[in-house]
């Protein structure tokens, strides 16, 4: 093998490294120096995650490189999707249940008259 | 000296107290014992062991899922024998079980019929059937295939030694907590179902992994993904649905243990605990499993109907399309199953909108098979009728749960009697039917005869039978408000309906004994039906392409592939008889023991967790560890057969 | 090439496609943990949250350990794949090492928690956590001792065909366990220190 793509090899891991490392502070960072509000905070890190997560499948795990029919990248792909449905899907399935049922007698009474009121 | 630890809380309160478990605890093992004698007294262990227990020959595991499914499909239907003869005595004032014991009863039912029923005969007609239907050897990993088998089988014994010391669950199939909690449940029968299914649902994610591989890379030359048979699409997606949906159990079962034995708070009514997680998460899995379930069943139907119509399939295109459909719909749906716990209209219109969709694609493949028999030339056989039955049965079931897709539906239906005939509706309709057709239909390839015609008919009618009267009365006792899972019922008008499901219980054990019957009957007369061409029913697919019973190796030469349909067209463009020079060197996998010790040493991890004995556990889980380590070290696991021994075995196979 | 060489050429991609399946399916157990988490992140039972029992200094000590044997480890897969025993082992030895480093962290972090009477029995929100952070945990352990039967394997056989396998499953294993820390360390640790 010869030792220039050997060096361009070791080349697209560093910059992975790099890559993800200052993702890494970033994210750190923002959140130590408080630079923006709760909830912009909240999406910065999260959207610096995601990046840092492309940028390690990216680099790392050589997603690209793979021969033709690209199973690996398409049962990733699928899998991603999946995941997000289960996952978003059970946070607002569950977000609904504990607002309308995790709420004591009292309070469900409460509820009740006031969407009977409400009508229909 | 506290001796405590050696033996966690294993103790002789757990033994059977009432006749009815005592009697079966003390059958079971008696009944092992016999075979047990049998085979040492017959010298058999070697030939167990050699060709049984440390094979890995796909066709063989196959086999083994199928006799265990077959053994617990009458484990599962004596309990439902109990559960409708109780509610049929009861207003009679007998009381044939105390309501623990009933809750017992029926959470066995449902957990055995399907994780060991339903899933050990999918992956054991998967095993046979598809490399033969690939044109290929083996499954991708056959190792990991052998573990995969073992670690059902250790969940088996798990959830059977329960019955001899201990108690089951009373929790449901599913478990719910906080009942299936520490604070309610705090014996070990839970436990029990916990490990069980834990255990087996691992080995059910390897064969996930292992099938896929097998049909994306081991497909033979020629056979695209748009050539290969129907079944080997069912199963693709039936895997992909595994792979996903499966690990979700993993973890919820795994969170579940954790708060029975490290008292954390998952699901717990206190400590800030959420059991409405639980339901989600478990129905997250559970419904994707049934899709699993009943997508191979179809497949197997698409091989079947075109078979005995002697017409190749309608619109395969399509089929896949509604298959990939199913794949995608199955994930978003799960909801439908706790519309009534309280998420409010709008999540409930979206979930209730989503299962009406998937019905689509489901009506699109029953079309398909129905175009596909019309202006064919139809051979009413054994696997045909299983069809039939079906093609009836499953639509009826469908189209109640279509009626229960409506939220404001459900919330009359829900958790009634129309709820339980409902799924056994689709269940019995098609996935029972559809891997009775499988038997039927492939049995003559993995044994070298065909079973009886006329008796499998009968079953089938028995079955049919059966199934209107032990359900359809289900349906109009949920209408007027018979709840689930209740041992005794107040109104006594609602007795008649009941009897008569129990009657209907009586017809389908009939079925099944006639089964059992035709399979002994046709071992017995295996000369007079012996399948002597290899292609009994003039098949269209490569299986029937070599001899009955199937060679350890399947193809002598690996076959080269230019259609859909390609042993039909091989046939009609005339056969060639092999030279020497066609065949070549193979490679086919060795023997190997370390898949039985793995399961061996998961379902001791189960046993330690289940009866506190820690020590057992830690040293059963490093024992797994170094199993899996030793295997990885070992680089000589296949074995070559010459192209000489292979044209000497094929000749005489093919004599 | 002879059907033996093809056999083993097709043998690697098949372990290479299984072992992804395998990580597809870890994929969706961390994922069900995530959810439970960020659902029960709430159930404090009057106890302590995140914010007050997190130390993000080191957090991002444990990060980096892990990031930088993510690095190793990929250095190594390098090494092997050209054939270079020697470095291949110094390379793997260090990531076992970071990884070791991680682990004992994060150990240290479990214990003072447990010590603070901050255990996994005292509100939803600690079970989670430690159920999820354990669960991760427990990955690199099974990493380390593979491993570690990777380095002796290859002590013992050299860079074959069949080591450079072994070595690429590991490797996917190891990166993917970092990936999956990404998010740890964001939705757990940051999230929960913002006010």
């Amino acid at each position: 093998m010869s030792t220039q793509s050997y060096a361009h090899e070791v080349r697209q891991y560093t910059i992975g490294f790099i890559g993800a490392a200052v993702l890494t502070i970033l994210a750190y960072l923002s959140v130590k120096l408080e630079w923006y509000d709760a909830t912009t905070t909240a999406i910065f890190v999260l959207v610096l995650a995601v990046m840092q997560f492309g940028v390690q499948v990216y680099y790392f795990l050589h997603l690209r490189g793979e021969a033709k029919p690209r199973w690996q990248s398409w049962s990733f792909v699928y899998s991603m999707a999946m995941m997000l449905i289960v996952v978003c899907g059970s946070l607002w399935v569950m977000y609904n249940l504990n607002y309308r049922m995790g709420m004591s007698g009292e309070q469900m009474e409460q509820r009740m008259l006031e969407e009977n009121k409400k009508g229909f | 000296m506290d001796w405590s630890w050696l033996t966690g809380r294993l103790s002789a309160d757990y033994l059977p107290q009432d006749p009815v478990t005592i009697g079966a605890a003390v059958g079971m093992p008696l009944a092992i014992l016999a075979v047990l004698v049998a085979i040492t007294y017959f010298k058999k262990w070697g030939y167990i062991w050699n060709e049984w227990v440390t094979t890995l020959d796909a066709k063989k595991i196959g086999i083994m899922y199928m006799g265990i499914a077959l053994l617990m499909l009458a484990r599962g239907g004596a309990d439902a024998l109990m559960l409708r003869a109780q509610t049929a005595l009861e207003p009679l004032g007998i009381e044939l079980f105390d309501t623990q014991t009933f809750q017992e009863v029926f959470t066995a039912h449902g957990s055995i019929m399907i994780f060991f029923v339903a899933m050990g005969a999918m992956f054991g007609l998967i095993n046979i059937a598809l490399p033969l239907l690939l044109g290929t050897r083996d499954v991708a990993y056959p190792f990991l295939n052998s573990v995969s088998f073992w670690l059902f089988f250790a969940g088996m014994v798990i959830i059977n030694s329960s019955l001899v010391f201990g108690g089951f669950s009373n929790g449901g199939w599913l478990g719910y907590p906080p009942l299936t909690g520490l604070e309610y449940n705090p014996g070990p029968g839970v436990d029990y179902w916990i490990w069980a299914l834990q255990i087996s649902g691992i080995g059910s994610l390897l064969s996930g992994i292992n099938f896929t591989v097998t049909i994306l890379k081991h497909r033979a030359p020629g056979m695209t993904l748009m050539k290969m048979p129907i079944f080997a699409w069912s199963v693709l997606v039936a895997m992909v649905l595994v792979m996903l949906a499966f690990p979700v159990l993993t973890a919820t079962l795994g969170m579940l243990a954790l708060d029975r034995v490290a008292g954390m708070h998952f699901f717990t009514s206190d400590g800030g605990g959420n059991p409405m997680m639980y339901i989600n998460l478990i129905w997250a899995w559970g419904h994707p499993e049934v899709y699993i379930l009943i997508l191979p069943a179809f497949g197997i139907f698409s091989e079947v109907v075109a078979t005995f119509a002697r017409k190749r399939l309608f619109g395969y295109a399509t089929m896949v399309a509604a298959l990939i459909g199913i794949m995608f719909l199955s994930f978003v749906v799960w909801q439908h199953h706790f519309f009534t716990m309280g998420a409010g209209a709008n999540v409930n219109a979206f979930f209730g909108i989503m299962t009406m969709i998937i019905a689509i694609p489901t009506g699109v493949k029953l079309f398909n098979w129905i175009f596909t028999m019309y202006k064919g030339s139809i051979r009413f056989t054994a696997p045909m009728i299983w069809f039939m039955c079906f093609a009836v049965t499953f639509t009826i079931g469908g189209v109640s749960g279509v009626l229960m897709a409506v939220p404001a539906l459900d919330f009359q239906v829900h958790n009634t009697m129309f709820l339980v005939a409902h799924f056994h509706n689709v269940i019995i309709g098609g996935v029972v039917f559809g891997y009775f057709a499988g038997i039927y239909y492939w049995w003559p390839k993995v044994f070298g005869f065909t079973l009886h015609d006329g008796i499998g008919k009968l079953a089938a009618y028995a079955w049919q039978v059966g199934f209107v009267l032990a359900f359809i009365p289900l349906y109009i006792l949920g209408l007027m408000g018979a709840v689930r899972r209740l041992d005794s019922y107040d109104d006594p008008t609602w007795q008649p309906l009941f009897i008569v499901s129990g009657i209907g219980v009586g017809v389908i054990a009939l079925g099944f004994a006639l089964m059992v019957i035709g399979m002994a009957y046709s071992v017995w007369k295996r000369k007079e039906l012996a399948d002597t061409t290899g292609d009994p029913w003039d098949g269209r697919t490569l299986e029937w392409s070599v001899p009955s019973p199937a060679p350890f190796y399947n193809f002598a030469i690996t076959p080269r592939v230019s259609h859909r349909d390609e042993w039909w067209e091989r046939k009609k463009a005339g056969l060639k008889v092999p030279t020497r020079s066609d065949y070549e060197d193979i490679e086919l996998p060795k023997n190997s023991a370390l898949g039985v010790y793995i399961a061996v040493a998961a379902g001791l991890i189960g046993i330690g967790f289940i009866w506190h004995i820690w020590w057992l556990a830690i040293v059963a889980l490093i024992a797994v560890v170094v199993f899996v380590i030793k295997r990885t070290f070992d680089d000589d696991t296949e074995y070559t057969i010459s192209a000489d021994t292979l044209y000497k075995l094929d000749k005489e196979a093919r004599a | 090439m002879t059907s033996h060489a093809a056999h083993i050429k097709e043998k690697a991609a098949n372990a290479t496609l299984g072992f992804w399946l395998y990580l597809m399916t870890d994929i969706m157990i961390f994922a069900s943990l995530f959810a439970t988490f960020v659902i029960l992140r709430d159930g404090t039972n009057g106890g302590p949250s995140g914010q007050e029992l997190f130390n993000l200094e080191f957090v991002m000590a444990e990060t980096f350990l892990l990031l930088v044997s993510s690095f190793t480890c990929g250095l190594a897969y390098l090494a092997i794949k050209h054939g270079q025993k020697r470095r291949t082992l110094v390379l793997l030895g260090t990531t076992i090492t970071l990884g070791i480093g991680f682990l004992s962290l994060e150990l240290y972090e479990f214990g003072e928690l447990y010590l603070a009477g901050h255990d996994w029995t005292h509100s939803a929100f600690l079970s989670a956590f430690f159920t999820l952070v354990g669960t991760h945990g427990l990955h690199i352990l099974i990493g380390i001792i593979w491993a570690i039967a990777l380095g002796d394997y290859i002590s013992k056989r050299g860079t074959t065909p069949d080591a450079v396998r072994k070595f690429s499953l590991f490797a996917l294993f190891w990166h993917f366990l970092d990936l999956v820390w990404i998010f740890i360390f964001t939705v757990v640790y940051l999230l929960g220190a913002i006010s």
